[in-house]
């Protein structure tokens, strides 16, 4: 085939990058070694889970370390003795596969611990890529164990065909929660019944954290840090759950591996009843969404100035996916230096924290836009309200806004939410370095990288930026705190910090 | 000797990788479909066998590229296939099996990234100069190990999702078609998304255009 058939060679430097490209994944191809580790760590993760590998504790220490090297060798090793023992007895007895399992099961050395079930209510989807069906995220529900533990569901949301139930614990009498209680397995199991009338199951497992600080650490023994949100996942999720019955109960999952650590041997729960609670997910339509996020709260003037850059606060809007606040910043001509351009960057680093509102609020703050001049006309802040549902902006933004430049970024669906930092012109008259589109999906996966890789932003005079959270519930003395607004070319940094009262009725 | 790879236990005699690029012996041998592997599989555990052997490369390859970090890389393919083992009974046949691999391999390589996302992989070294080790015994591939080094630090440079397209591309070997059914694009705009990432890699490339 001429290589200019293939559509990513059809240029000599995209069919040069192309035959890099290829012989660079080629080179990339696993060992024998690693192919090795690979079936080793297969192998444990299907056993430790008993047979249910979501339900394998994924906050489990994955240091590279020699010694947890050195103890995952040994467990494999004793996994594959076991298994071992397994095969003889299948080879003698002439199992079938099932059975065969079945009895290597049995045989592995931990028993099933006795469960005490909980249950944590489930307040509502986000699911951003079916816009018509995401649900409020009502303020986080708590509920206490019997054995003084508490659980809040906090946050839950889709990706992809997943559901994602963010869980806040806490251990008895306030204390933390004990991390190898964690990773003794937790597990959650979701229950629905569907349009037919028939009920449905998802047992969901740990699948990881949302940090707080410090994070839950690889390797950390002690205590899980109280703005730590644990996540449990479940896979393959219908999304038209509907007007559905949702009953979520958290219990303890066997894991015999960690209860045999436990330095008292005590088994820590014992058999309870599941409890069950029913809630009618919201339907909201792109208009109230639409609504929601036009109609901005006014708050009192606040501004702070450091070294020519000034932050000030504009205005609040609740949406019922993000809240977001509106912050401007403007520069002193007066303290810019002749010869710099009077342009700023804003990267990572912000926060908000209010008196009695939800810990989450500490954790998923993004920066959601930089609002400027841009090649087509004069800021629009009516339009930077990003966190819309997906198909509210494909239907605004790619018809009229996007239309107008010369090559409009491509809109996805199933990404949601973009970020783009435009060409800016400064208003004196200098230009800004120039800035190419940028693309950035809070989406799903990448909204880890947001801010450490690559969240630099041009910043000219009159530049407003967007701060979207969790929704705001509530009210309180809140805090925004934006540490890293930095002037272009100084080098130094500045740690804002925006206070008001928000007088709403909670 | 028994193997700690449970379903791989039958074929323990199959040989593994020889080399480090290269598709299995047992994947080539065995010429049966996916879909019929699919079902023996469902029927009996120990048959996934030729399946992993099969997609193992794909998979490593895309958990590779994405997470450049060769452990890393090799848990998230654990992960993939200890996932697909499980969910295999809801794999619907609407798509190619490697394509629905690479699926839940993307979720594994987003789960990595969220568990880390505080943590900086100081002790990780960038493929860029385990690609130089890789040739550093070749005398005559110095400027290969050069331009291998600019390559990696070129994709390392790239947004993450520019990179989840290349992999899927270039890793996993998807067809546009399968690469826009698992990021939502059509296949007209993942073919145009993959060639501005082309683009962008040329230009940190220095690669020029010449006449025809």
């Amino acid at each position: 085939m001429n290589e200019f058939d293939d559509p990513l060679a059809d240029t000599q430097p995209r069919a040069g990058v192309a035959r890099r490209l290829e012989a660079h994944y080629a080179a990339l191809g696993p060992t024998a070694d690693e192919v090795a580790r690979i079936q080793a760590q297969i192998a444990q993760r299907l056993d430790a889970g008993a047979g249910d590998a979501r339900s394998l504790p994924r906050l489990a220490p994955r240091t590279r370390g020699t010694h947890t090297r050195a103890l995952g060798l040994a467990w494999a090793a004793a996994v594959t003795a076991t298994l071992g023992v397994g095969l003889a007895v299948a080879a003698l007895g002439g199992l079938s596969g099932a059975s065969w399992f079945g009895k290597v099961r049995a045989m592995l050395p931990w028993q099933p611990v006795p469960v005490r079930a909980a249950f944590v209510p489930f307040v509502g989807f986000r699911d951003l890529s079916h816009p018509e069906r995401f649900g409020v995220l009502d303020q986080p529900v708590t509920l206490a164990m019997t054995d003084g533990k508490r659980a809040s569901v906090v946050q839950a949301w889709h990706e992809a065909d997943r559901l994602i139930v963010a869980v806040a614990l806490e251990g008895a009498d306030g204390q933390p929660f004990d991390v190898a209680e964690l990773l003794s397995g937790y597990e959650m199991v979701l229950r629905w019944t569907n349009r037919d009338g028939k009920s449905e199951e998802r047992r969901g497992g740990l699948d990881g954290y949302q940090g707080g600080d410090p994070p839950i650490r690889q390797g950390e023994a002690g205590s899980v840090p109280p703005d730590n949100l644990i996540h449990f996942a479940f896979d393959d999720m219908p999304r038209r759950i509907t007007e559905a019955t949702l009953n979520i109960d958290l219990s303890t999952q066997r894991n015999g591996v960690l209860r045999l650590r436990r330095p008292d041997g005590r088994i820590r729960y014992t058999p309870g009843t599941e409890v069950t609670f029913t809630l009618k997910l919201a339907r909201l339509d792109a208009e109230r969404a639409q609504r929601d996020f036009h109609s901005p709260r006014p708050l009192p003037a606040l501004r702070d100035t450091h070294q020519g850059i000034t932050v000030q606060l504009l205005d609040v809007t609740d949406g019922p996916i993000r809240t977001v606040v509106r912050v401007l910043v403007t520069y002193d001509p007066d303290n810019v230096a002749r010869g710099e351009q009077p342009a700023g960057e804003v990267s990572n680093g912000y926060s908000i924290s209010s008196d009695g509102v939800s810990r989450s609020h500490a954790i998923g703050p993004l920066l959601d836009r930089v609002i400027g001049s841009s090649p087509w006309g004069p800021a629009e802040p009516e339009l930077g309200m990003y966190w819309a549902p997906a198909a509210w902006l494909m239907d605004v933004d790619r018809g009229r806004r996007l239309a107008a430049h010369e090559e409009p970024p491509c809109w996805e669906p199933a990404q949601t939410v973009w970020m783009r930092a435009a060409k800016f012109t400064a208003t004196d008259g200098l230009r800004v370095p120039f800035q190419d589109w940028e693309e950035r999906s809070f989406g799903d996966d990448h909204l880890w990288s947001f801010g450490r890789h690559d969240g630099i932003y041009p910043l000219i005079d009159g530049t407003i930026i967007n701060y979207c959270f969790d929704p705001i519930v509530g009210s309180g003395t809140r805090v925004l705190r934006i540490p890293e607004l930095r002037s272009h070319g100084r080098g130094f940094r500045n740690d804002w910090s925006l206070r008001w009262t928000d007088q709403r009725v909670p | 000797m028994p193997t700690a790879n449970v379903f791989i236990a039958p074929h323990r005699d199959a040989p593994l990788h020889p080399a480090p690029a290269g598709p299995p012996a047992a994947a080539v041998a065995d010429t049966r479909g996916d879909e019929v592997l699919v079902a023996a599989a469902l029927a009996d555990r120990t048959a996934f066998a030729p399946l992993y052997l099969r997609h193992v490369d794909a998979v490593y390859r895309y958990c590779r590229g994405q997470l450049r970090d060769p452990d890393a890389a090799a848990e998230a393919t654990a992960n993939t296939f200890a996932d697909a083992l499980v969910a295999l009974p809801r794999f619907r046949g609407d798509g190619p099996f490697g394509a629905w691999l690479i699926g839940i391999a993307r979720r594994k390589v987003a789960d990595h990234w969220r568990h880390h996302r505080r943590l900086i992989p100081l002790a990780a070294r960038p493929d860029a100069e385990q690609a130089t080790d890789r040739m550093a015994g070749d005398p005559g591939a110095g400027r290969d190990a050069v331009e291998a080094g600019r390559l990696a630090a070129a994709l390392a440079a790239l947004a993450p999702r520019d990179r989840d397209l290349v992999s899927m591309r270039f890793g996993a070997g998807l067809s546009f078609a399968e690469i826009g059914t698992l990021t939502g694009r059509s296949e007209a705009a993942t073919k145009m998304a993959l060639r501005r990432v082309l683009d962008r890699l040329a230009a940190a490339l220095d690669l020029q255009e010449t006449s025809r």
